[in-house]
């Protein structure tokens, strides 16, 4: 006969199973098969798992019996025969019975389950309509001129048990059909996590925060301490009740170091190749594939060993093989986390040696003996759930989590796996489970698949509902801070430095000499790097509409700039972090190698704001924006203002600065005192535009442009300072106005002190020289003069004497400096500072920089993707040797035959192992049957049945809310072993009368009052 | 073909165990293990017993061959 194929098979198995055990239609096996079913009636068996099972074995028998009797006749082969022929027979009597099933599993396929409400009363209602819909083809139709035996059971449950009456009608279902029923995934609510909290301690986890926030609000230690928090669907009839009546029980979660999960996958042998005369040696070729479970999904595992019961003995990957090769007649289940890839992860290796396949208990410290993966329980009563928002959440510590870990391949073909400590990304899982389910995939119950050769290796699903999209946990290192802080000074740095301006080197023509020589200024060129260049993709990311828009644009004050700058870093940073993950290593590395960055004292930067130039000139409020008033009462009142003066200001920025205050920490927020601080550019300390614009007078004020940007004062362009250079005196008033209003601002301010009562003007012999000084340059232009810049204000020695005479008093010369950013940054120490924020923005932006589509790394080691390609090679060695080795000697002969008796053993032995399986299976059949009502009629025809149902006297009570559901048999003509199993439901004293009408139920809500169903005792298990 | 009770003998086994078939009964909890998978059991024995009978009978047949062999190879007859 044609051996169907899988797709044939699982059509035919479709089609039968359509009509036995379509959910809610009755189920039917015939006395007389349909003509469409008769050609694969020997093909396939969908009714009893035992008839399926005893069938594998005569077809397997079968083609041993066909080796063994064609070979070697002998009376052994005639009585194994014998017991074939019995088995068969009892699996074709079973087939030709008829029966008839019903079932309400389709019920449970929304949640919560509620078509199942409504009790014992709801129950019998389906079961009667089933029963006398006409229009049902499917229904048994058998006349009332035959006796029908029909058996009905039925089990109620409060809503809080619903995942256990499920339970039940497959285990019912089961029974009947052999466990061809396709399973139903049953629909428990499937969580989301909503985020994962920080804290270091077992208080702080309960104040819980941000993974930013724990490392922003940094308080000694890294975080270690993680709560998950998730939320399920309440249902669409419980919207205001997250935790509605039919609730899950608990819940898993998973940690895992790996974000996707880690698939099942098994190899086994398959038969011998038959021998070959002159070949030494046999090549057993091997099945591989996924295994899936009986809704015939992909295993995939999620929470390790405690989530699997695995025979390690028996199917460990590395039990399996020997000396590089396959075993000979081995089997084994192992994982894979991409089966294109040669890393094999055998379930055996998971834990350690002695771990506990239990699952773990928040803070029970034992993440180091799991390996990748880890699961634990949730009790939803038991957790926190906080009524508020809905929401569950779980804690767990650091010590709970598994490690990762490294595989190798060793030389013998097995795999050796190496713990490698903490991982730095954790990630979360959580899935609903139902009461008292064990959800441990189950790996023991199909070892058998290791015969079933051509065919899926099938295991039970798990009793688990779906998990939720994983969540990242980010494991941070005693430098994960520090990372994060020199993270967002580096990217501060690129932000103050103008990485975006192209070299003058770029440009094109005569231009370029002549800007090098600042004979002229190229706008928006520079004439030296600043060393953070290549971080320029990173500007171009955070800026989409520009970063020099950004940095040209002006603010009313410098504390808007430092807001901004502290924001954009943060975020950034925050958003490198996050893409990176955290690894201690290289946050490690990046700490180690820039102590500049983290020790640079702001004071040696700044220095060279010393070099300021007096100020007197300019109003001095405008250069303290701080101090708005101050600088007013400076240039035109007395007293007080020497005291203001005095009390706030600096001699210098040395003196005025702390010593121990870092650069970094100064970006960071650290206050300073008021005369010092960074603008976004000269429009941006706060000072008036006119004021700007005098300023450009003041190269000694406003400078550091050199040697990075172009600079050229108006004078070396060739522009006059005044009609006729530095004037000292005018001999009309009308010539002194006239002066006076040709200059610009802050000049006039200056020169109004020297206006005499006549209204001419002498600028005494002692400030001549301070005048030529000041007029002789001419205003200044650099090339990107919209650039970060330092400002300061202080009162130390000017140009003009540590003394200015004002209106008869004595006051102290204030000094002033605008300086570029850039220049101070990248000319401190050589550039030091650039080249550590280069070296950090470096590791640190390759993540989020790196353009999508470049490729991946694929590793891949000779042969490990092929497993079977090594022992073909081998196979092929011994062919060839066996060819060129042949020769027809007596000797050769014996050998062959020798060895053709060697491969009958090994089979021999094969069928042993596998005979064995099955006879353990078939004696480890048992199912668990909890307390249920049952009722058993003998009926004439169907119509019977239902008056008898309905006649039937103690029927269950239970509640209108109860939860009920169950199965029911109608099967004309019970045969014995029916009859027989229905009897092993009632064992007891078969002398007294059993007490009936006591509702099955396992957990049921009070009855009202006064209409309790009599009973001994709560119905509780 | 199986077994088939009459009506008669269905309702003497319920009774048997003090089943009354028009009422609904509360079963006991418990493991039920099918009768016909014991049979099945005791059948899939009596072949292994019998296979490892007929494994021992191949391996003396193995051993009957190597020492052919054996003496082929240092000049014996077969």
């Amino acid at each position: 006969m044609k051996t169907p194929t899988l797709e044939e098979r699982a059509a035919d198995l479709e089609e039968l199973s359509n009509g036995i055990v379509a959910p809610g239609k009755w189920a039917t096996v015939t006395f007389v098969v349909p003509d469409k079913l008769e050609k694969i009636r020997e093909q396939i068996n969908d009714f009893f798992e035992l008839v399926n099972l005893a069938l594998e074995i005569v077809n397997l028998t079968l083609e041993f019996a066909k080796a063994f009797l064609t070979a070697y006749l002998n009376p052994l082969d005639l009585i194994i025969q014998a017991i074939l022929d019995e088995i068969r027979a009892l699996a074709e009597d079973i087939q030709q019975l008829g029966i008839y099933i019903t079932h309400d599993l389709a019920l449970f396929n929304d949640w919560p389950p509620l078509d199942l409400e409504g009790g014992f009363s709801a129950y019998e209602r389906r079961m009667v309509g089933r029963l006398t819909d006409r229009g049902d083809p499917t229904r048994p139709n058998v006349s009332s001129r035959f006796s029908v035996f029909s058996l009905f059971l039925y089990l109620s449950v409060d809503p809080t048990d619903v995942y256990r009456l499920y339970e039940l009608v497959m285990t019912l279902v089961g029974l009947f059909t052999g466990g061809k029923t396709k399973p139903l995934r049953f629909n428990l609510p499937v969580p989301v996590i909503r985020d994962v909290f920080y804290g270091n301690d077992a208080i702080s986890i309960f104040n819980p925060r941000t993974i930013k926030d724990a490392l922003t609000d940094f308080d000694g230690l890294p975080p270690n301490r993680f709560k998950v928090a998730w939320q399920v669907n309440p249902g669409a009839n419980y919207p205001f009740n997250p935790v509605s009546k039919a609730a899950p029980d608990g819940f898993i979660v998973t940690v895992s170091t790996r974000p996707e999960g880690l698939g099942a996958y098994f190899s086994r042998a398959k038969n011998n190749a038959p021998a070959q005369d002159g070949k030494k040696g046999k090549a057993q070729p091997r099945e591989y594939g996924k295994i899936m479970d009986t809704a015939r999904g992909h295993v995939v595992l999620h929470g390790g060993t405690a989530l699997m019961k695995f025979p390690a003995n028996d199917l460990g990957f590395n039990q399996a093989i020997e000396a590089g090769h396959w075993k000979d007649g081995a089997a084994a289940i192992y994982g894979q986390f991409d089966p294109a890839s040669p890393e094999v992860i055998p379930f055996e290796m998971l834990a350690k040696s002695g771990a506990s396949q239990e699952l773990g208990e928040a803070f029970d410290g034992k993440g180091s003996d799991y390996y990748i993966q880890r699961a634990f329980r949730v009790s939803a009563t038991g957790t926190a759930f906080e009524w508020a928002s809905g929401t569950f959440t779980f804690a767990l510590g650091g010590d709970d989590l598994p490690q990762k870990i490294s595989v190798a391949k060793l030389a013998d073909g097995s795999m050796e796996v190496t713990p490698q400590g903490r991982a730095s990304t954790y990630y979360v899982r959580v899935a609903a489970v139902p009461k008292d389910a064990d959800p441990k995939l189950d790996l023991l119950d199909a070892a058998n698949n290791r015969w079933l050769l051509g065919q899926p290796w099938v295991v039970p699903a798990q009793r688990i509902g779906g998990f939720s999209e994983a969540h990242p946990i980010t494991i941070t290192g005693d430098n994960s801070r520090a990372f994060l802080q020199l993270l967002k000074t580096s990217i501060k740095l690129l932000l103050l430095t103008r990485a975006d301006l192209p070299h003058i080197d770029t440009a094109e023509g005569s231009v370029i000499e002549h800007a090098k020589m600042h004979r002229t200024v190229v706008q928006g060129f520079v004439l030296k790097e600043c060393g953070l260049e290549s971080s320029r993709p990173l500007l171009e990311r955070m800026f989409p509409d520009g970063y020099r828009a950004w940095v040209e644009k002006t603010d009313p004050t410098s504390q808007v700039f430092m807001r901004e700058l502290e924001e954009i870093a943060s975020l950034w940073a925050n958003r490198m972090f996050d893409a990176i993950g955290s690894n201690p290593e290289l946050e490690s590395m990046v700490y180690e190698a820039t102590p500049a960055l983290r020790e640079t004292k702001l004071w040696e930067v700044v220095k060279p704001l010393d070099q300021g130039g007096n100020i007197q000139s300019v109003s001095l409020g405008d250069l303290i924006p701080a101090l708005p008033n101050l600088g007013e009462n400076l240039l035109t009142s007395s007293g007080r203002g020497i005291q203001s003066m005095a009390s706030i200001a600096y001699t210098t920025v040395e003196g005025g600065l702390s010593h121990t205050l870092t650069l970094q920490d100064y970006l960071e927020g650290e206050p300073v005192p008021g005369f010092i601080g960074l603008a976004r550019n000269p429009w941006s300390i706060g000072l008036a535009e006119d004021v700007v614009q005098q300023l450009r007078w003041r190269s000694d004020v406003w400078t550091g442009r050199k040697p990075h940007f172009g600079e050229q004062t108006s004078k070396e362009r060739g522009d006059p300072f005044g009609p006729s250079g530095p004037v000292t005196r005018t001999e009309t008033k009308a010539e002194t106005d006239k002066l006076i209003a040709g200059m610009v601002p802050g000049m006039q301010h200056l020169f109004k002190h020297f206006i005499r009562e006549d209204g001419t003007l002498l600028v005494p012999q002692e400030e001549a020289t301070a005048i030529e000084i000041l007029t002789g340059s001419g205003e200044t232009y650099g090339s990107a003069d919209r650039s970060p810049v330092f400002w300061s204000v202080t009162s130390g020695m000017s140009d003009f004497g540590d003394v200015v005479l004002v209106d008869g008093h004595d006051w102290i010369a204030p000094r002033a400096m605008i300086y570029y950013a850039r220049t101070l940054l990248a000319e401190y120490e050589g550039g030091v500072l650039m080249r550590e924020a280069s070296f950090v923005l470096t590791m640190a932006s390759a993540a989020v920089s790196r353009p999508k589509g470049d490729g991946e790394w694929i590793a891949i080691r000779a042969f490990d993707a092929f497993p079977e390609l090594e022992y073909f090679f081998d196979a092929l060695a011994d062919w060839l040797e066996a060819v060129a080795n042949a020769i027809k000697s007596v000797v050769d002969a014996l050998v062959g035959y020798i060895e053709f008796v060697q491969a009958q053993i090994v089979r021999l032995q094969q069928l042993l192992r596998m005979i064995n399986a099955f006879i353990q299976s078939f004696l480890n059949l048992r199912v668990q049957i909890p307390r249920l009502s049952a009722l058993g009629l003998l009926s004439s025809g169907t119509d019977g049945v239902v008056a008898d149902l309905m006649n039937a006297e103690e029927k269950p009570y239970d509640s209108q809310l109860a939860f009920g559901a169950g199965v029911a048999l109608v099967i004309p003509f019970a045969p014995t072993f029916l009859v027989d199993l229905f009897m092993l439901l009632f064992p007891g004293d078969p002398d007294k009368t059993r007490v009936v009408g006591v509702p099955a139920t396992i957990s049921r809500e009070d009855a009202p009052a006064g209409d309790e169903a009599p009973s001994d005792e709560p119905d509780v298990l | 073909m199986s077994e088939k009770l009459t009506p008669e003998e269905i309702m003497a086994k319920l009774k048997a165990v003090g089943l009354d078939p028009s009422k609904w009964a509360e079963c006991e909890p418990g493991e039920i293990h099918p009768p016909f998978a014991q049979k099945q059991a005791e059948l899939l024995t009596q072949m292994r017993d019998l296979l490892e009978e007929g494994l021992e009978e191949k391996r003396r047949k193995l051993a009957t061959l190597q020492e052919t062999l054996t003496r082929v190879k240092h000049g014996g007859g077969m």
